[in-house]
């Protein structure tokens, strides 16, 4: 019992944390944000572990944590707010080539993000030539151009 | 500074943007911030252990004693006694409050232990030093509030701690 609370606490707590964070700061990975999850992942396996290294331990935990996130897969999919409540909604910020900076500012994202995108996916050059940029669930800028 | 407002727009796009929601998440993501910050100081400070709110120094006639208010799951602490002008120490710890804790350690080394009245007592022999220090190391076995009176040479020290999962 004691290693499905601490699977569940675990699992709250981080879900909760990156919530927290925000959806950019997950898609702009960089190779230092690799390290730091690397440690995050070793700091937690300690704590979900304690001094029981034993592979049933292991196998328990592990099926404990596919369980409670399949439990939310299930949720989300039934109830739309609280998919919308853990995933958040896309965002528009670009709208016919005018960046709407009170929106960028809030999500934390900048004009050369955007355009980074733009030339990423379509091969775009100014913004002007952009119709909508929209920052998606999952933390990436999707590009409609004009 | 000029406050930019959050824009709304009319678009043709076939996507539920949801804008109010939008703002309440960054109002809840602004109060999640301001709390990690404020976790992260009180855990510089000893809310969870080792710090100025967590440090704990009591000294009575001749007596002085120090721990942990804030103690972690299986972390182990030292309960630092330090007994001036007593050649022998006996020093009484409560059963319940043991139950809570593993001894890993009691230094000196060479003492008597002895059960009695829901009471585990070590006696110690110091000789004719000024100061003897007495270190008991625990590892805490429970979470939640401990609390426990324990006896060095019939006086009375109130000892409380808190233990995080």
């Amino acid at each position: 019992m004691e290693l499905i609370l601490r699977g569940a606490a675990l699992y709250l707590f981080l879900l909760l944390l990156f919530r927290v964070l925000g959806k950019r700061s997950l898609a702009e990975t960089t190779t230092f944000d690799f390290v730091l999850l690397l440690i995050i992942g070793e700091a937690t396996q300690q704590a979900l572990l304690g001094n029981d290294f034993s592979t049933t331990n292991a196998l328990v935990l592990i099926t404990v944590l596919m369980g409670i996130d399949l439990a939310f897969v299930k949720l989300k999919g039934k109830y739309k707010k609280l998919d919308r409540l853990l995933e958040g909604t896309p965002l528009i910020l670009v709208d016919h080539g005018k960046p709407l900076k009170g929106r960028m500012k809030e999500a934390k994202v900048d004009t050369e993000d955007i355009l980074e995108a733009a030339r990423i996916s379509h091969g775009l050059e100014q913004m002007h030539q952009i119709k909508y940029a929209v920052l998606e669930r999952d933390g990436q800028i999707s590009i409609i151009p004009s | 500074m000029k406050r930019i407002g959050v824009e709304r727009i009319e678009h043709s796009l076939e996507l539920e943007e949801k804008l109010d929601q939008q703002l309440k998440g960054w109002m809840v993501q602004k109060i999640g911030r301001v709390l990690i910050g404020i976790i992260i100081l009180l855990t510089a400070l000893g809310l969870f252990g080792s710090g100025l709110l967590s440090n704990k120094k009591i000294k009575k006639n001749g007596t002085s004693l120090q721990y942990e208010r804030f103690l972690r799951y299986e972390k182990e602490m030292d309960v630092q006694w330090t007994i001036a002008g007593q050649e022998e120490i006996q020093i009484r710890i409560p059963l319940q409050y043991l139950d809570r804790f593993k001894v890993e350690k009691v230094v000196p080394e060479g003492y008597e232990t002895a059960t009695a009245n829901g009471y585990v007592s070590y006696t110690f022999k110091s000789g004719k030093t000024t100061e003897t220090p007495v270190h008991f190391y625990l590892n805490p076995q429970k979470t939640g509030n401990v609390t426990g009176e324990w006896l060095v040479n019939k006086q009375r020290f109130q000892l409380r701690h808190f233990i995080y999962p």
